[in-house]
Formats: structure tokens, C-alpha cells, sequence
């Protein structure tokens, strides 16, 4: 059996992988891949811990957290492209109209 | 045997992970992502939670990262300027973040204490189809039925957000 | 007496009311409503008090006094005071006098006032102030009594000032209301002085116990009430602002400034009579003042040209007749003369105001002349009035001026008296001079003017009949020896008791006060008819007193140099720029300025950098996590 730090140590790993992608990425698609990629992080935390626990609570957890990646990155992705439209540009320093 | 899976497995999802923090071009990234999404599947599937496993598979690698990679295209979006000719606010911080997120995160993870291993609590995790539906069903039909209403919003917001 | 307890109260209500509703719909009921309503309001007001007059007639002498309580005013742990009216024979008579000569006046002014645009605004003050007299007159307490005080001040000055356009008007009704302002401060500490002293304000109650108490007290309590009567009742040296007075509707001139609101003083103690019995140091204060204010006004009035001007100083000379009465001790007297003066003086008014109405609102004396033939109704009472205002026999001022006089000398005021005397003199001629320039010889004005002279007026004429009859006959309510007025006051005055004295002695001065007074008349005719180039050389020749005369003793100058100035000073300077616009705008500006600054610079941190916000988003959940993570090390 492989102990389940084991498990945690690699969901850190990717988790800690996503930050930084998230800072080194200038094109906001890419930024959102990385979010992604910490979801996917969080979801395998889940899982060690549900096998942790002995129960089946993380495990659906897990579930309904794929459930609402789903759904945020649908939303996320028309946001994308709305604001595509708006400016050509995906560089994320470029959308800064909130600045003074 | 079973490390080895795991190894394989980890591996995988750790390099791909990498490409996904370095690629130029957001259909790079697209693409490991998917591949690491298989890997991270693989690992759920030797935890013992075969249909969250399954459903990874189908559900995020199969159409959410296909959405992404569909939305890539669409826009046609090229790689990223080149480095040197736009200002790289905060990059810098990139690194260390990561660094100092991974020993926060490896310092309580070493804290974890093993698990109780034992033959009921084998059986009552391994995530079933069936056992996981019934779960759900029961136990977590609250949070069940508000993904479902999330789901839909979600789908209305979506579709308001892109007309033209 | 149970009607009575019902109809006292309507007598200043009635007034009151209708004052509200002329405020509020006068414009709307047009003006011959309007004139009908005030005119009726005081004329219900006035029967009502000849019916409460009757009726105290009929009862026996020491229980000639009816209090009405309307309701609990003030109950604040030991002070009490009740909305209380007290009707006995010397509210009784001051009342028939307020509504009496007040209802003339509402009617003179129908005509009067026909062609002005606030037609209503001035019957609905004029009403105003009829309430607010009464309620004064027929208080049951100092506080009470304080309340139709300023509200008789209030309408003063809304009257003095009702032609607001006119900047004279604003700053005359100004200046009233603020000099008789510092004598209300006088009046209210001698009410809080009362309640400390007795511990109740009503009359009923600490009048009779005023010869218990230490006469300091008293005299502290009488002379603080005094400084309000001497703001209210133009005495020196609060009087500055009655001849300013003059520049309001004649009307009101008669009505307020002579025959009732300036008359509240003298009232005022009149009602406290007991408690200046018990204090002499006050009364002395109360007879000296009198006596100096008589002589003082009179000899200004020789030197003004302003008919108006000129009836304000002989107010102020006569209401100081009447104080010296009150100083001597003869309250009695002291009413006696304020009855009379209210008929005659309130006549003169009226005529002043015919005059000017014929002149097209001219008042310089020197500009008229010959008008008895021109106005001969308005003459013949003039001089009716005038007699009576000298002290001709058998006419009013006669009977009152000699009991005032006479009283003075019986007590022993031989200086008093002497002024009075000398007054009296003045009094004749400056009245002589009125009557010479004004009515007799020929009309000094432009052949356009004399043509519009003409008389008025039936509204404007019938009151001046009423008012000159009543000069005529109200004399002889105070014979002297058979003084009916005396008799039916003394029981609620507390008048001493009367030592006999030489019978000769009485009429000699008599006859001295009829052959002062004839001689007074007949210099003036000499000055003004006879020798008319006399007044210039007599001017001239003493020219510089003459000028100090007529420019009224420089007291009013004196006054702005001396408070007007320094006051302005201290509230433009000192207040208005330092304290207002420096300091405190300063300060409000200033801690709106800081918030703004502080502001700016806190907007330094919306740089809508999208890698900020993850940035400071992860540094603080590590932060976070890292104190956890510590912290359980």
C-alpha cells in the first residue's frame, strides 16, 4: 500500500506547479489552464484524504468539484471571448480599465 | 508493482504539469493538461475511487479540456509575445510562490498522520459506482442537487455571455 | 360666578383668533371681510369686558376680583404656574380702555388703510396685538403676563416695520424690539428673583405676603420688574426707540404707542403695587425716573418738527407723569391719568394721521399751517385734545395731571413736584406750537397741496368724535374729593391712607397748574402768531443749546458710538471672520481636505493589474497558512 503522504506530496507538487504557471503566464488562456491544473490538485487532496478518513466523503466531493470545473470553465471561457472581442489582445496586463 | 503504477503515474502528471506552467502557446498547455488530467486519473483509480477516476476521464479530459482547446482555436490565438517586448509585471514572483507554496504545503503534509488500515475501511472507501451513486444520492443530496442548479446558471450565464 | 369663568377667556381669544385667521386666509376673504372681522373680533372682546365691568359693579368692594383657571401651564418640581386670568376693577378698566380705544382704531383704520396691499397682514397684527394686550392685562401671574408682554413687543415691532420697503420702517421696528429686549432681561430676573424670594409668580399668592419679606429683597425684585417697565414704557434711558417708533402706520402710533402697550409698564406696577409699598428704595427709583424723563421729553418736543415726532416725546413726558405717580404712591392716580391720556393721546394720533392723510403724507409742521378751515372736524377735536392733554378744566387731562400733582406735593415730593410743575409748562407751549403751526395762521405749502386738502373720511372721522367725547367726560370719573376712580382701585392697590391736608393749599396749587398751563399756551401764540420772527432770534441767539435740543441731546448718537458700534464690531470682525470663516470653516474644510488626500493616496492601489491581485491573494493565504502552520510547531 502507499501511504497516502505520498499521494499529497504529489497533489502538493502540482498544486505549487499551477502557482506558478499562474504568475509566469502572461496570456489569459494560459493562466486559466493553470487554475485548472490547481482544481485538478485540490481534487486529488480530496481523494488521499477520503482514502484517509475510510470514508466516501471526498470522493464525492471530488465529484461535484469536476461538476463545478465544468461549469466555471464554461462560464470562464465565455468571458474569454467576450472580452476578445472587446480587445484583441489576451495579454492579461492589458485589461486594466479599472486602473485610475 | 503497485509503486511503479504509481511512479508511472505521478511522473506523468508532474511533467505535464510542468509543460502547462512553461508552454508558450496556449494549445501546448491545452494539450498537456489533458494528458495530465489522465495521469491524475490513474492515481485516482489506484486510491480506489474508480468512478471519480472514470468520470475525470470523460467529463474534464474529454469535454471540459476539449472546450478549451475549441475556444484556442476559435480565437486563433498565437503564442505569447515574445518575452522581451512587453513589460513582465510580478513574472518574477512566479518562482518564488511556488517554492514557498510547495514547503507550506509538503510541512502540513508532513504532519499527516498515516491512516487507520484496516480491512472495514478498505471496503467502506472503495468508490464504486454504485456505492458512490447511493452516496449521493443520500448522504450528499443537497450539494448533488445544487451542482445541478449551478450547472444550469451556469450554462444560461455562459450562453448570455458570448451573444453578440 | 360660572359665566364668568367661560367669558374671560374669550376676551383675549376672541382677538387671537381672529388674528389666525386673518394670517392665514385674510388675502382670500378680501378686505371689506377682513375689516369686518378684525373690527368684530375686538368689538365682541370689548362688550365682553363691559359686561365683566358690569358685573363687578354689582358686587360687594373687597370681592370685586374673579381669577378664571384655563389649565395647568407649568408644573416643573417646585415652580408652578397656572394659565390663569384674574378679572377685578384694575384689569377691569385697563381692558375697557385696550378694547374700548381699540376698537376706534380698528375702525379708523378701515379708512386709513383702505389703499394699502396688505390690508389684511395689518388687521391680522393689529389683532394680534389687541390679544396679546389682554392677555397681559388680565394675567394672574408675572409669567403669564410676561408671555402677553413679548408678545405685545412682537407685534410692535411686526407693526412698526409693516412697510418693510422702507429701510426707516425695518430699522425703527428693530430698534424697538432689541431696547425693549434689554429691559425684558430686567423684567425676567425680576421674576426669578420673585419665585426665589415667594416661590410662586402669581399674584394672588406673594402680593399679599410682600410685607413679610426684607424690604433689600423687595426693592431688588421691584427695581429689576422697573427696568422692564422701562424698556416697555420708554423711560430714560430706554426710551430712544419710540419717536423712531413713529415711522409705522399712524394708527399703530395711536393705538400701541400711546395709549396701550407703552402703557404696560405703568400697569405692571400698578398690579405689584403691594410689593413697591414694602419697597421705597424701588419706588424712589420708579418717581425719580418719572419725574426726570417728564421734564426731559417735553423739552426735547419743543424742538422737533415732525408732528409725529413730537406727540411720541409728550408719550414719553406723560408716561413719566404717570410713574411719578406710581413713585409718590398714588397707583391711583397713576391709572386715573394713563385712562385719560389713552383718550386724548390716541385722539391726537388721529389727527396727525387726518393731517398727514390731507398732506399726502407730509408731517413737518413748519410745512403746514391754516388747516382749521380746510379740516374743520379734525381741528375742533384737536383741540379738544389738546386742552386736555395741557390740563385745561373741565376737560380729562385736568382732573388726572392735578391728582398726580397734588399727590406729589402731599407727600412731601416738593422737588418731584416742582419738575412736574415745570413739565407742565413745556407741555402747554410745545402743544401751543403744534397747534399754531399746523391749524392757524396760513397754509405755508404749494398752491397743488392746498388744493388736495381736504377732510376725511367718514371711518376716519367718527372714532376722532368718539375719542374727543370721552376726553371730554372720562375727566370727571376722578374729582378730586369724590374720586369715584380711586375708590372703586384702592382696595386692590394698597394705597396708604390719606392724611387730611389744607383744603387751600389743594386749590391754590390748582390754580397754579391752570395759570401755568394757560400761560404755556398763550407764549406759544405769542411765539408762533403774534411775533413770528421771535422763534428765529431766540434760536439763533442761543443757537448752540437750541441745536442740542433739537438734535435730541445727541443720545441716540451717543448710544451708537457707544454699544451699536463696538457690537457690530465684535460680531463682524471678531466672530464673522475669525471665529466663523477661520476657525471653524477652517477646520471643516481642513478635515474634508485630509479625507481627500488620504483618499488619493489609497487609490494608488487600484491598479486593475489582474497579477497584483493573485499576487497579494496568494502572499496572504500563505502568509496564513504559514502562521498556521508555525503556530502549531
Amino acid at each position: 500500500m502507499i501511504p497516502v503522504q505520498h499521494y499529497l506530496i504529489v497533489s502538493a507538487l502540482l498544486f505549487a506547479i499551477g502557482a506558478t504557471g499562474l504568475f509566469f503566464h502572461r496570456n489569459l488562456v494560459s493562466i486559466f489552464l493553470c487554475i485548472e491544473l490547481m482544481l485538478n490538485a485540490v481534487n486529488l487532496t480530496f481523494v488521499a484524504y477520503s482514502r484517509l478518513a475510510g470514508n466516501l466523503e471526498g470522493q464525492a466531493i471530488a465529484l461535484i468539484v469536476i461538476a463545478v470545473a465544468a461549469a466555471e470553465a464554461a462560464v470562464g471561457l465565455a468571458i474569454l471571448i467576450a472580452l476578445h472581442r472587446r480587445r484583441e489582445t489576451m495579454n492579461v496586463d492589458d485589461h486594466n480599465l479599472l486602473r485610475y | 508493482m503497485e509503486s511503479a503504477i504509481f511512479y508511472f503515474f505521478s511522473t506523468v502528471s508532474v511533467v505535464t504539469a510542468f509543460v502547462v506552467a512553461a508552454s508558450r502557446r496556449p494549445a501546448y498547455g491545452a494539450l498537456a493538461l489533458i494528458v495530465c488530467l489522465l495521469g491524475v486519473a490513474g492515481l485516482y483509480a489506484q486510491l480506489g475511487a474508480t468512478f471519480v477516476a472514470a468520470v475525470q476521464i470523460i467529463v474534464y479530459a474529454g469535454a471540459v479540456l476539449i472546450v478549451f482547446l475549441l475556444v484556442i482555436m476559435l480565437l486563433d490565438l498565437g503564442g505569447d509575445t515574445p518575452f522581451k517586448d512587453r513589460p513582465r509585471r510580478l513574472g518574477w514572483a512566479a518562482l518564488p510562490v511556488g517554492l514557498v507554496l510547495f514547503a507550506v504545503l509538503g510541512t502540513v503534509v508532513a504532519r499527516t498522520s498515516p491512516p487507520v488500515s484496516n480491512e472495514a475501511t478498505d471496503e467502506a472507501m472503495r468508490g464504486t459506482a454504485a456505492r458512490l451513486g447511493e452516496f449521493l444520492l443520500t448522504d450528499y443530496l443537497a450539494p448533488f442537487e445544487a451542482t445541478g442548479i449551478l450547472i444550469l446558471v451556469s450554462l444560461v450565464g455562459a450562453t448570455w455571455l458570448v451573444r453578440r | 360666578m360660572g359665566t364668568a369663568s367661560r367669558l374671560l377667556p374669550l376676551i383675549p381669544l376672541i382677538p387671537a383668533l381672529s388674528a389666525l385667521v386673518l394670517a392665514v386666509a385674510g388675502r382670500r376673504i378680501g378686505r371689506s371681510s377682513s375689516g369686518r372681522l378684525a373690527c368684530g373680533a375686538v368689538g365682541v372682546s370689548f362688550a365682553l369686558a363691559v359686561i365683566g365691568f358690569a358685573s363687578m359693579l354689582g358686587m360687594a368692594e373687597g370681592e370685586r376680583s374673579v381669577t378664571v383657571e384655563i389649565f395647568d401651564w407649568i408644573a416643573a418640581g417646585s415652580f408652578t404656574a397656572k394659565a390663569a386670568l384674574v378679572l377685578d376693577p384694575l384689569s377691569g378698566i385697563i381692558s375697557l380702555v385696550v378694547t374700548g380705544v381699540g376698537l376706534l382704531i380698528h375702525v379708523y383704520s378701515l379708512g386709513y388703510m383702505s389703499e394699502d396691499k396688505d390690508f389684511s397682514r395689518f388687521f391680522a397684527y393689529l389683532n394680534l396685538f389687541t390679544a396679546s394686550m389682554l392677555l397681559l392685562v388680565l394675567a394672574e401671574n408675572l409669567l403669564l403676563m410676561f408671555v402677553g408682554w413679548e408678545g405685545v413687543g412682537l407685534c410692535s415691532y411686526l407693526l412698526i416695520g409693516f412697510w418693510f420697503e422702507k429701510k426707516a420702517a425695518v430699522n425703527a421696528g428693530t430698534k424697538a424690539f432689541i431696547v425693549n429686549r434689554i429691559g425684558d432681561v430686567g423684567f425676567l430676573l425680576g421674576i426669578l428673583m420673585t419665585f426665589l424670594v415667594f416661590g410662586t409668580v402669581s399674584f394672588g399668592e406673594f402680593l399679599p405676603l410682600a410685607p413679610t419679606q426684607d424690604t433689600a429683597l423687595l426693592s431688588v425684585i421691584g427695581t429689576l420688574l422697573f427696568v422692564g417697565a422701562i424698556g416697555k414704557s420708554a423711560q430714560i434711558p430706554l426710551y430712544v426707540w419710540l419717536p423712531d417708533a413713529m415711522e409705522g402706520p399712524t394708527p399703530v402710533s395711536a393705538y400701541i404707542h400711546a395709549a396701550t402697550m407703552v402703557t404696560a409698564g405703568v400697569y405692571m406696577v400698578a398690579r405689584t403695587a403691594p410689593l413697591y409699598a414694602e419697597a421705597p428704595l424701588a419706588l424712589a427709583l420708579v418717581g425719580v425716573i418719572g419725574a426726570v424723563t417728564a421734564l426731559y421729553a417735553s423739552t426735547i418736543a419743543l424742538a422737533q418738527d415732525d408732528f409725529k415726532r413730537i406727540l411720541a416725546y409728550s408719550t414719553i413726558s406723560q408716561l413719566g407723569y404717570m410713574f411719578l405717580a406710581c413713585g409718590v404712591g398714588a397707583f391711583g392716580a397713576a391709572i386715573f391719568h394713563l385712562v385719560t391720556h389713552a383718550f386724548f393721546k390716541a385722539l391726537l394720533f388721529l389727527v396727525a394721521g387726518n393731517v398727514m392723510h390731507a398732506m399726502a403724507g407730509e408731517s413737518d409742521i413748519r410745512k403746514m399751517g391754516g388747516l382749521k378751515d380746510k379740516l374743520p372736524i379734525t381741528y375742533r377735536t384737536f383741540v379738544i385734545a389738546t386742552l386736555a392733554l395741557v390740563g385745561i378744566p373741565p376737560l380729562a387731562g385736568f382732573f388726572s395731571k392735578d391728582a398726580v400733582l397734588w399727590s406729589a406735593f402731599r407727600e412731601g415730593y416738593t422737588l418731584l413736584w416742582a419738575v412736574g410743575v415745570a413739565g407742565v409748562f413745556l407741555t402747554a407751549f410745545y402743544m401751543g406750537r403744534v397747534w399754531a403751526l399746523v391749524f392757524e395762521g396760513r397754509f405755508r405749502g404749494s398752491a397743488e397741496e392746498s388744493r388736495r386738502l381736504h377732510e376725511s373720511p367718514p371711518s376716519m372721522i367718527w372714532p376722532l368724535r368718539l375719542l374727543a367725547a370721552g376726553s371730554v367726560v372720562i375727566g370727571f370719573i376722578g374729582v378730586p374729593h369724590a374720586s369715584w376712580i380711586e375708590r372703586f382701585l384702592a382696595p386692590y392697590l394698597a394705597v396708604k391712607t390719606v392724611e387730611p391736608s389744607s383744603l387751600a393749599v389743594e386749590v391754590g396749587l390748582t390754580l397754579l397748574n391752570i395759570a401755568v398751563a394757560v400761560g404755556g399756551l398763550l407764549l406759544a401764540r405769542h411765539f408762533y402768531l403774534v411775533d413770528r420772527a421771535l422763534p428765529e432770534r431766540v434760536a439763533s441767539g442761543a443757537a448752540p443749546l437750541y441745536r442740542f435740543i433739537k438734535g435730541k441731546f445727541w443720545i441716540d448718537e451717543l448710544y451708537d458710538v457707544l454699544l451699536v458700534r463696538p457690537f457690530f464690531f465684535l460680531s463682524r470682525v471678531v466672530l464673522w471672520r475669525l471665529v466663523d470663516k477661520a476657525i471653524l470653516d477652517g477646520f471643516f474644510n481642513g478635515a474634508g481636505r485630509v479625507v481627500r488626500l488620504s483618499s488619493e493616496v489609497l487609490r494608488l492601489s487600484q491598479v486593475g493589474n489582474l497579477r497584483l491581485y493573485l499576487f497579494i491573494l496568494f502572499g496572504g493565504a500563505m502568509a496564513l497558512m504559514g502562521w498556521m502552520v508555525l503556530g502549531s510547531v
